[in-house]
């Protein structure tokens, strides 16, 4: 066991579909593989609509699969599983709570006597910056604070797995930048009470900036199109040739156009965008008019 | 520990009490005599009432103003935990709510003066010679005014709870116990106040129906305003009527003051929004019990139950399986469930039938559906009345919010005053300028319920989005136009839900307006309502069933194949934002 540790999460051959409201089903999620080992930063990276949130709650057992098995240290996903925390795009934060109230939650769920509680919840609200806001409610907050609510109560549960479901995108560039490279900072200094990072993101530096390994979503149904390793040192510099170079390539790839389907060969020619149109030269072309607005 | 330290301080500040400690303290224990005071009333044998009977010296309205407020406030206590029980397994239970969710239809168009006739014999078997019996039927009377629309509202609260909140309970493993507590009940608890005002509103104008009952042989008359204001009546004495309008304006002033403003001003954080808005709710009352400093020390234990209660770590399947296609409920215990229901249903409308064949005919069945369908066509043309002279005005108000501000409150009032107060007027009016009753006893339907409309109606001006307003005014929208493409589908919404109350209402009042008197004179219009009270008068159980079964069918198609259509219209097509 030790010498192969069961990876954090392991997913096989997942598909999902939901049910249109013409009653046939969506297909989201088409045959997808992934394994989270400990110590890592996975990004799941492609357009919107490709199905990658959706994986995320399966991780999250928010959503169970269609088929294939999603398993958690080994143990299917039946519900959310144990050491698996999330930071939401919309943040998710409590109103009528304070911080410090939204911040014990998930401890109070998991019966965490008081004093505890509130020693752990202040410690996650003083590494992640939040110092002097416990008694405020999230509407007093900027977005980016809020946000950071959303991170030290997903870190005061200590969880094994950190889900973020594209946790920058609701806040401003420059707000983004900074939490980002917080967040980064207390990761490689080895502060966060983590063990892995899976974040959905549609934004590629932002990818490329923090992940170790990539997955690359191509669009309807979402699949895993290419999986990159970002082998660069942090802290990360955007200006850095390599960094701009991998920058380039996955976007190349996320852009690249599927190959033009060959000319269909059954059915009607003439019909279908697909249809290759074989060279006329324009005289021609009206003289074929002239040919049939003449008097039969 | 730096928590720690935080925590004695405060508690050690808290102790010493300063100024605002007395005035609030004075309150409380004042609330508390006056609550035993009231209470210790309720026990007496019931031959006290009759040896001490209801008097119209004003020197006894403070008393009968502490009854009756009593009352009404038992009754909000119960209805609040009704609802949180029915609207809970109603949310959580699909096949509960199957049931649960038509019945609190019906039981919304049940008249309360159906529900009296059935529970006084109850209630009064179940303490009997004493008032307590006739107290608790009184409580439950106003208590069927109050819970339906309360229940309702945070039935559709609770399935209305935003996806991402939801998500990050369950994702923090927390339990149904501890979600109820939460997401539920927090998120639930605008709405939930806000019916619980239109609630009491309600209650006030059934206040003389369930003070003073009268079902068959048995009269019981509660000391209360209610059963001041029916003396008053019965003996024609205007200045006592005046008194009775002065005190119920102090009592619900009083109300206002002392218990919805602070609960409003608390409840502000609730509000299921993102960014702080405007100018906050703000209530002296609050602001006093929050500059107290030995009373909030001595709630704190008790706000630390509450938190422990509230962790509780009881499971109850919060889940609905809305997201996991594996635990599909069985069809089988499904269709074992709708069998259960069909075959119940079944054996009631047997019994009905059996209880009501025995003494009814056919030609009665006529005579009830002939009288609920003038009443019927009585709410219509007064609804269609109420939207033409409310609707314009309400627009007007609603577009100018400073007057929007001022007025809000002013149409709560109106609608919490007790129509029957205006009876007098209308009667000695009706037989002095010998008028015809069936048709100038019918907008005493509407007088309470009218002012839904308004409000709704200023709410959804209000709230009409300005930039939509100046899009109008600079392509030179103007006139009949701008009502028909700019307003009146802006405000639709807010003016059906105003609409449906206003009509609800009205169904309900009119078995209290459809018979009005004034000493001795006797006003009957033909209609439901009258068809009800007076059947209920001579004990005539059968056709008390009889007409409150053809009012709830009538209100429920109704609701049904007009207002429903029309507001799922309106929240299809016509809501913004």
């Amino acid at each position: 066991m030790l010498d192969h540790p069961s990876p954090l999460i392991d997913i096989r051959g997942v598909c999902r579909s939901f049910p249109k409201g013409s009653g046939e089903q969506l297909l989201v999620l088409e045959q997808v593989d992934l394994t989270i080992h400990s110590g890592e930063i996975v990004g799941l990276l492609g357009r919107s609509g490709s199905g990658k949130s959706t994986l995320l709650r399966i991780i999250a057992g928010l959503v169970t699969p269609s088929s294939g098995s999603a398993t958690c240290r080994g143990e299917t996903i039946v519900g959310p599983p144990n050491g698996v925390a999330m930071v939401f795009q919309s943040f998710a934060l409590f109103p009528w709570l304070t911080v410090l109230q939204n911040v014990e939650l998930g401890l109070e769920a998991l019966g965490v006597d008081s004093t505890e509680r509130r020693k752990r919840a202040l410690a996650a609200i003083d590494l992640i910056g939040l110092d002097g806001f416990e008694s405020a409610f999230p509407k007093e907050l900027s977005g980016g604070m809020r946000q950071r609510v959303g991170f030290a109560r997903a870190l005061v549960v200590h969880p094994d797995l950190l889900l973020m479901d594209e946790p920058f995108s609701a806040l401003d560039v420059l707000t983004a930048e900074t939490l980002r490279t917080d967040l980064i900072d207390l990761w490689i200094e080895g502060r966060l009470p983590i063990k892995s990072v899976l974040m959905v993101t549609h934004n590629i530096e932002e990818a490329v900036l923090m992940c170790d390994r990539i997955l690359v979503f191509s669009s309807n149904p979402g699949r895993v199109a290419t999986e990159i390793k970002v082998e660069i040192p942090h802290p990360r510099n955007r200006l850095d040739p390599y960094f701009r170079q991998l920058v380039d390539n996955i976007y190349a790839r996320m852009t690249q156009r599927t190959e033009p389907k060959a000319p269909s060969i059954e059915g009607i020619p003439g019909t279908g965008i697909g249809m290759t149109l074989h060279h006329v030269s324009s005289n021609v072309l009206s003289g074929l008019i002239e040919t049939l607005a003449a008097p039969p | 520990m730096k928590p720690r330290d935080i925590r004695t301080a405060a508690i050690g500040r808290a102790l010493r009490p300063n100024v605002w400690d007395v005035v609030a303290l004075v309150l409380v224990i004042g609330a508390m005599v006056l609550i035993v005071y009231g209470g210790e009333q309720t026990v007496a044998p019931l031959s006290e009432l009759e040896r001490t009977p209801v008097s119209l010296d004003p020197a006894n309205l403070p008393l009968y103003a502490l009854r009756t407020v009593l009352r009404m406030l038992l009754a909000i206590v119960c209805s609040t935990v009704f609802t949180f029980i029915y609207a809970a397994i109603a949310a959580k239970s699909r096949r509960a709510e199957m049931v649960m969710i038509p019945v609190l239809d019906i039981l919304q168009s049940v008249p309360i003066l159906g529900f009296l006739t059935f529970t006084v014999v109850f209630f009064m078997n179940l303490f009997p010679s004493q008032v307590l019996g006739a107290e608790l039927a009184s409580v439950f009377a106003i208590f069927t005014s109050q819970a339906w629309n309360m229940t309702f509202s945070m039935y559709q609260s609770m399935r209305d709870v935003p996806k991402d909140l939801e998500e990050a309970t369950q994702s923090f493993h927390l339990s149904g116990w501890q979600r109820f507590w939460r997401l539920d009940v927090p998120f639930a608890m605008p709405g939930l106040i806000w019916n619980a005002m239109m609630s009491m509103s309600g209650g006030w104008f059934f206040v003389v129906a369930s003070e003073a009952i009268t079902v068959g042989n048995t009269t019981v008359t509660l000391p209360g305003i209610g059963s001041y204001v029916a003396l008053a009546i019965q003996q024609r004495d205007l200045p006592a009527i005046f008194y009775a309008i002065l005190t119920m304006l102090l009592v619900i002033i009083a109300y206002d003051q002392l218990l919805f403003r602070p609960i409003i001003a608390w409840a502000d954080k609730f509000r299921f929004e993102q960014t702080a808005s405007g100018d906050p709710p703000t209530s002296w009352m609050l602001d006093l019990f929050r500059r107290t400093r030995a009373l909030r020390a001595i709630t704190l234990p008790f706000s630390a139950i509450n938190r422990a209660v509230s962790n509780l770590r009881i499971s109850f399947p919060a889940l609905r399986p809305s997201t996991k296609p594996r635990s599909q409920p069985s069809r089988l215990i499904d269709g074992l469930w709708l069998a259960v229901i069909l075959a119940s249903t079944a054996y009631a409308a047997w019994l009905t039938y059996r209880y009501l064949s025995a003494t009814l005919s056919v030609s009665d069945v006529l005579i009830a559906i002939r009288d609920g369908l003038i009443t019927l066509l009585r709410v219509i043309v007064l609804i269609t009345f109420a939207t033409l002279i409310w609707v314009p005005i309400g627009v007007w108000i609603g577009l100018r919010p400073k007057l929007a501000e001022r007025i809000q409150p002013l149409a709560q009032f109106l609608a919490a005053f007790p129509a029957n107060l205006a009876f007098p007027v209308f009667v000695v009016a009706i037989v002095s300028f010998k008028l015809n009753p069936d048709v100038w006893l019918s907008p005493l339907m509407i007088l309470g319920t009218q002012w839904y409309i308004l409000f709704n109606v200023i709410a959804g001006a209000s709230a009409f989005p300005s930039d939509l307003r100046e899009a109008a005014s600079s392509f030179h929208l103007g006139g009949w136009r701008w009502w028909l493409k700019v307003i009146l589908p802006g405000i639709f919404p807010y003016y059906v839900t105003g609409a449906i109350t206003a009509s609800g209402g009205s169904w309900n009042a009119s078995i209290v307006a459809e018979v009005a008197s004034w000493g001795d004179t006797h006003l009957n219009a033909t209609g439901l309502g009258a068809y009800i009270a007076s059947a209920t008068e001579a004990g005539d159980f059968p056709r008390v069933v009889l007409g409150i079964a053809t009012m709830c069918i009538l209100v429920t198609l109704f609701n049904r194949l007009v207002w429903r259509p029309l507001y799922a219209y309106g929240e299809r097509r016509l809501r913004l934002g």
